[in-house]
């Protein structure tokens, strides 16, 4: 159990670690695009597309870990109330929800990853980018938040302490 | 299926998932996937293809970038003494105001606010000093506790603002219109703020203490030196914008490069500092983003369900002046700004709202700021505000005890509200000077 349990966190951590340098090489890829128009009139012409496969890809590869971080807000008014078995049993539930609909989500995108593949679409920029490229990445993020939510799932029905300590609340961990 | 049985039906829905405590981003695109198979029949397979592709195709909007961008920015100057600077730096300039250093909360964040676009960051850093200094030199913890809340939410309105940034990109509005029609709102909500203070010191004497010293010219200049930081940031960014070296949504990343090099220049960059904050930064990113993109995905059943032309349709056969509109309007915000929080409420709303308020005649800049403004009271309502469980982790206070505190300032934004209904030119005035009117 702890092993899976620590696996996946693990997993989830790589997965928003790799977000991280995304956010920075947007970062960078934006204020490069600045100077290049301000002192150069120039551009990369590739701005928008880089920095929205950026985002998007940066998003769904944190998710895993903002879930199990608690950064992913929830109302508490239900839940806050429940302690023991009862709010075990109520997380439970919400976690077979998300998992439902995020696994729909991840099914799809994952044949949409697997048709750009087969068909070797490209985008119809500049930089042709093989479009399988951001959409698996999506996927992956996906995937790992499926897993991150599985965990906690069985967390739920087995009581073992997850290995972040509980953020008190609904709110950020700040 | 009847439009008003089926809106009907999707706010039982979102009751439901929200009320039950699934994730809000995870409970919206629940209900918006409820709504395709249950009221439209939709195959489940039809009803996965679309929300995989929107939810794709909405996560990859480049304007989105803001949202890290900014959050990052704000991660890095927490970590930094600026805050703290900013408190030492006010001190001298609002000693002789009645109230005194409570003072420093509405102007800190005022100042923070217009360097950073988040409310919870605003208030967070700000209250990183203020909170534990005002405490220990004896003043009113109530109305310290209350001005910080109230206050940090001035984060949403003056820009730059990611709640502003959203609101644009979902509305197609020019962002740095919004930008310039939420400084007056936002100086007119701090001027409320600071004159709630003098009234109260005025009244009630005991809730700050006597000054100890006179300040000499030479602490003048110390002050205005560790003011200095806050001024350096929020010249780069603001002057990126309004010289148009940045957009609005480029302009986060400038604000990242003046950070670090703030932080530099004063010999406080770590790399942990630089890891610790990234690693914050996605984690509040992704809440941010992945309730943009439920929300897109809800939007998009709402147009399956063809329910904002029909709602439209049936309030227009109310003959509802404007004025009653915006009423039932605030209202309904006040009442969802209880339960649900920020960004969510705009999104989830605005493809009702939106079309509704245009058709009424209101200018979709002005109705921006309206709805910022609901959004920011939302952060200060319980039980659920990002503002009032900082201040509770910040204080150690119980959740009630901090919204009580919050009460007047909650009464101060609504009066903001009334103002801004009366007077549309608060928020307009500026956008229209800089930009010729639309």
């Amino acid at each position: 159990m702890n092993a899976f349990q620590n696996g996946v966190y693990g997993l989830s951590r790589a997965a928003a670690a790799l977000a991280a340098l995304i956010i920075v090489a947007m970062t960078l890829h934006i204020l490069l695009e600045i100077v290049l128009r301000s002192f150069f009139a120039r551009s990369t012409f590739v701005l928008d597309e880089m920095v929205g496969y950026g985002i998007a890809t940066a998003t769904f590869l944190s998710l895993g870990y903002a879930f199990e971080q608690s950064s992913l807000i929830r109302v508490g008014v239900l839940v806050d109330r429940l302690h023991g078995r009862a709010r075990r049993t109520v997380d439970a539930v919400c976690a077979v929800l998300m998992l439902a609909m995020m696994g729909l989500v991840g099914w799809h995108l994952g044949s949409t990853v697997l048709r750009s593949f087969a068909k070797g679409r490209k985008s119809s920029s500049l930089a042709e980018v093989p479009l399988w490229i951001p959409e698996f990445l999506c996927w992956l993020g996906i995937l790992i938040l499926c897993l991150q939510v599985f965990a906690y799932f069985c967390r739920q029905l087995s009581g073992h302490p997850g290995p972040v300590p509980r953020a008190i609340g609904t709110g950020q961990a700040h | 299926m009847e439009p008003l049985a089926a809106g009907l039906a999707l706010t039982a829905f979102l009751v439901v998932f929200l009320g039950l405590g699934v994730w809000i981003f995870a409970g919206i695109m629940l209900v918006s996937a409820a709504g395709l198979y249950l009221l439209l029949g939709m195959d489940l397979s039809r009803v996965g293809s679309i929300a995989a592709s929107i939810s794709y195709r909405s996560a990859a909007t480049w304007e989105l970038a803001a949202v890290p961008l900014f959050i990052w920015m704000a991660e890095l100057i927490f970590r930094s003494d600026v805050s703290d600077r900013l408190f030492r730096g006010l001190i001298p300039f609002v000693d002789r105001v009645p109230g005194r250093l409570l003072h420093t909360n509405v102007l800190g964040c005022t100042l923070f606010a217009a360097v950073c676009g988040s409310s919870a960051a605003t208030t967070a850093t700000v209250g990183k000093i203020t909170m534990g200094e005002l405490v220990r030199r004896g003043y009113d913890q109530n109305i310290a506790v209350g001005s910080l809340a109230g206050a940090g939410s001035l984060g949403l309105l003056l820009p730059p603002s990611i709640a502003m940034i959203i609101y644009g990109v979902l509305a197609e509005v020019s962002i740095s219109r919004l930008f310039a029609a939420g400084v007056m709102p936002g100086l007119l909500v701090a001027g409320l703020y600071s004159g709630y203070i003098v009234v109260m010191a005025w009244l009630r004497p005991g809730i700050a203490p006597e000054g100890a010293s006179r300040f000499k010219l030479r602490d003048y200049g110390v002050a205005v030196l560790n003011l200095l930081p806050i001024f350096f940031l929020m010249g780069i960014v603001l002057g990126a914008i309004y010289s148009g070296l940045a957009t609005p949504s480029e302009a986060a990343a400038v604000g990242v490069f003046a950070a670090f090099a703030l932080l530099t220049l004063t010999g406080q960059m770590r790399f942990a500092l630089i890891r610790d904050s990234l690693m914050a930064t996605v984690r509040t990113s992704a809440m941010v983003c992945m309730i943009l993109v439920s929300a897109s995905f809800l939007s998009t059943t709402l147009g399956y369900l063809h329910l904002p032309q029909e709602l439209g349709a049936a309030i227009a056969a109310m003959h509802l002046d404007p004025i009653g509109l915006i009423m039932i309007l605030s209202i309904f915000y006040l009442v969802l700004g209880i339960f649900v929080e920020g960004v969510a409420i705009i999104v989830m709303t605005l493809p009702m709202t939106l079309p509704l308020a245009l058709a009424a005649g209101f200018d979709p800049v002005w109705y921006g700021v309206f709805l910022v403004l609901m959004v920011e009271i939302g952060l200060i309502t319980p039980p659920l505000g990002i503002n009032l469980f900082i201040l509770q982790g910040m204080s150690g206070w119980s959740l009630w005890r901090v919204s009580r505190a919050c009460g007047p300032f909650f009464v101060l934004f609504c009066l903001a509200v009334l103002l801004l209904v009366m007077f549309p030119q608060i928020a307009l005035w500026l956008p229209n000077l800089l930009y010729g009117k639309p």
